[in-house]
């Protein structure tokens, strides 16, 4: 699949991503895996570790998982369960699991088994003014857990250091999202998506080198704008090697020009402000990353993900949004109405897409995005430039 | 550092070296008789505390040195400052005296009309940039923060009830000030004059910065054994204010509650963009007064809270390009921006 994207990838560069991806996972003493981007990775890093996010959306695995859970659970933890009968899953010293969701939570129990798990509660409260002390409070019991059970001192120096080296590869995330938004066609959706997930588990120092080569290479080339309709895409994560999605839309000829997932903008694109270097301020300092500015589902911020969309799509003059839910998430799914109410008054068009890993559905999927498209060109030229 | 924060600790240095250095790098101008201000010289009426007052030991002590400019600025620029300071006094100090003094209200006018004109423009940007006691009081963080000690985060109750102390303080200065003016009371002058300035902090803490020792105790009567040990206390409170709880402090300070009056409507005003914000937290989280209306507004907004000193530690926390923005009469001075 790897091979695949990066032989139609136009730059050269994005090669780094698709190698990354197509690796096979070491077994790496050194590393702590981790779930969703509640899980603050300075704090990994600053222990010494290499952290690993092993979120995945894999049709293969999810299979292999349904016999471990049920197979009317979402694909996301199917996916999980069937990567935690991997050998490289067993030797992970660790694994951390944000109790964000019911099925993360109950995910924890179950790997326990196996594997040494780290449950991280977080909550339900999205407000800073009651949580962030709570959310603090988590962060600290996992710093001094990590302390305890590795017999590491996780310095604050070294956090900061880490933080710095999170910030880069911000900044460097940033760029890469601004300039994609502002040159339609300059780099694929694929690219982007790929890139977003070689994240996951590549060094934040090697990997912000990477993105400045790929927008580098990318400015020098020729850009060919096609002209496609340039949506923002929402809701459930784009997780490689699930790109069924972008294929879909690019056969609809429709391009992602956004996107505010929890597996690329999610992850990627808050910095970590420092307000105070002291350790206390640190830690809270990341709640807020982390949490606080989340648009996790699994916390009540739904108007603050409908600003973000509006903000989104006026601010890069985009045409539209397609919502997507990963079929059996019931957080995505069931915000998919207000959201739309929200978004009716904002004017802003919304096609929800409902869909599962597998590819059956494809050609259904295009033709209802192809209807999407039609309605966007009808409505003029109103965001093009 | 960051952009923002680098520019105000500048001002604040410079600040700080003038209004209470300004007696020695200005002193060329100093003379007893010349008014070396174009405002109007306030002075004691004859008679005025001809009994004891100012007497050695007293805690009160006149420098007998001349401020630079005959002026009163809206920070706590202290009239306790060695060779006389840049500018006379505080707003408090300015009121309290000339209540007491029965001055007439048309040599005031000057002085009030510049005080307005200043919070006018700048509104508590003064305390944030300006004030010199704030000044030591964001050392003294700055210090805890080297020190990794976490900082003291309080309810916004408290904060409301600060101000109310803030209120108690001022109104009981001012009506002591205004009673001991007639001439009935006036033996009382010589221990009740300037009743903020007894138990401020910046009396004590000024003039150490000429390296002069201030009045620390006055054990002579029972009146002066009281201020003696409400200014001890008080300076304990701020130090330790200023240690755990950044600028709780100026939630309390008089002077501050004056400026405040003029936060709203005045020329420097903080915006927030909603549709911007991600409610992350992190502006809250860097207010050194500990506000957080600026994090719960969820529409466009001016947020010119009285609490504000316009420090815009905010605006440069904030990680969203353009969602806080600081403007001068409209006029765009600086946005949020992450790098
Ligand atoms: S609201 Fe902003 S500008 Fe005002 S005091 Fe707080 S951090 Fe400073
Ligand atoms: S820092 Fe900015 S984005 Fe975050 S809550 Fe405050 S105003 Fe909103």
């Amino acid at each position: 699949m790897a091979q695949l994207l990066r032989q139609r990838s136009v730059l050269k560069s994005s090669a780094f991503f698709y190698e990354a991806l197509a690796r096979e996972p070491k077994p790496a003493g050194s590393s702590i895996g981790y779930f969703c981007h509640l899980v603050p990775e300075e704090i990994i890093i600053a222990a010494g570790f290499h952290p690993q996010r092993l979120c995945a959306t894999d049709s293969y695995q999810a299979r292999s998982g349904e016999e471990l859970v049920s197979v009317e659970a979402c694909p996301v933890v199917k996916s999980i369960a069937g990567l935690a009968r991997n050998d490289f899953f067993r030797s992970l010293p660790l694994v951390v699991l944000p109790g964000s969701c019911d099925g993360k939570t109950r995910l924890a129990e179950l790997l326990s088994v196996t594997t040494e798990v780290y449950f991280l509660d977080v909550g339900r409260g999205a407000d800073y003014l009651e949580n962030a002390s709570f959310w603090a409070e988590k962060y600290r019991q996992f710093l001094h857990f990590l302390r305890k059970r590795f017999g590491i001192t996780a310095s604050r120096e070294k956090m900061l250091q880490a933080c710095h080296a999170t910030n880069r590869r911000t900044e460097a995330f940033r760029r890469l999202y601004r300039y994609r938004a502002e040159n339609p066609g300059a780099i694929s959706a694929f690219d982007y998506f790929a890139a977003a997930s070689a994240s996951f588990f590549c060094d934040p120092v090697t990997w912000t080198d990477q993105v400045h080569r790929l927008l580098e290479e990318s400015q020098a080339t020729a850009i060919k704008n096609t002209g496609w309709p340039r949506l923002l895409l929402a809701g459930s994560p784009i997780l490689f090697p699930a790109f069924k999605l972008l294929e879909v839309l690019e056969e609809a000829h429709l391009e992602v020009a956004a996107d505010l997932t929890c597996g690329a903008y999610g992850h990627l694109f808050d910095p970590v402000e420092i307000d105070e270097e002291t350790e206390d301020g640190l830690l809270r300092a990341l709640a807020l990353k982390y949490i606080g500015g989340s648009l996790c589902p699994c916390f009540p911020n739904l108007g603050k993900l409908a600003d973000r969309i509006q903000d989104a799509v006026s601010e890069y003059r985009l045409d539209g949004v397609v919502y997507y839910v990963l079929r059996l998430c019931q957080v995505y799914d069931l915000q998919t109405i207000t959201l739309r109410q929200i978004l009716k008054d904002g004017k802003v068009p919304l096609l929800a897409i409902k869909t599962d890993l597998e590819r059956e559905d494809r050609g259904q999927l295009i033709t209802r995005l192809e209807a999407l498209r039609e309605m966007l060109g009808e409505k003029g030229e109103r965001f093009k430039r | 550092m960051k952009r923002i924060s680098a520019a105000r600790r500048s001002v604040q240095v410079i600040s700080l070296i003038l209004l209470i250095y300004g007696g020695y790098l200005f002193k060329g101008k100093q003379e007893e008789t010349g008014n070396s201000s174009l405002l109007p010289r306030l002075k004691a009426p004859a008679g005025a505390m001809s009994t004891t007052k100012f007497q050695p030991g007293q805690i009160l002590w006149p420098s007998g040195d001349t401020p630079v400019l005959e002026s009163y600025p809206p920070s706590l620029v202290c009239r306790f400052n060695p060779k006389g300071g840049m500018f006379k006094a505080c707003i408090v100090h300015f009121l309290s005296e000339n209540l007491t003094w029965q001055t007439s209200f048309k040599y005031l006018l000057p002085h009030l009309s510049l005080f307005f004109l200043l919070c006018f423009l700048l509104g508590r940007m003064w305390c944030g940039w300006v004030c010199p006691i704030g000044t030591v009081g964001d050392f003294l963080t700055w210090l805890r923060r080297k020190m990794n000690v976490p900082a003291r985060r309080f309810p916004s109750g408290f904060r409301i009830t600060l101000r109310g102390f803030s209120y108690g303080l001022l109104s009981l200065s001012l009506s002591i000030s205004a009673f001991i003016g007639f001439p009935r009371y006036a033996r009382f002058q010589c221990y009740w004059f300037l009743p903020y300035c007894q138990v401020c902090p910046a009396r004590l803490l000024c003039p150490l910065f000429g390296l002069i020792k201030p009045n620390w105790k006055d054990f002579s009567t029972g009146i002066t054994i009281v201020f003696t040990l409400l200014a001890w206390v008080v300076l304990g409170l701020f130090l330790a204010a200023f240690y755990w709880g950044r600028r709780v402090w100026c939630h309390l300070c008089p002077v501050g509650l004056v400026n405040s009056w003029f936060n709203r409507g005045a020329g420097m005003e903080l915006h927030k963009k909603a549709i911007k914000c991600t409610k992350c937290g992190y502006c809250a989280e860097a207010c050194p007064m500990g506000l957080t209306e600026m994090y719960q507004a969820s529409s466009d907004t001016v947020f010119n809270q009285p609490g504000c000193i316009m420090c815009w530690r905010c605006v440069e926390n904030c990680p969203r390009d353009n969602c806080l923005t600081v403007k001068f009469f409209g006029r765009k001075i600086v946005a949020s921006k992450w790098r």
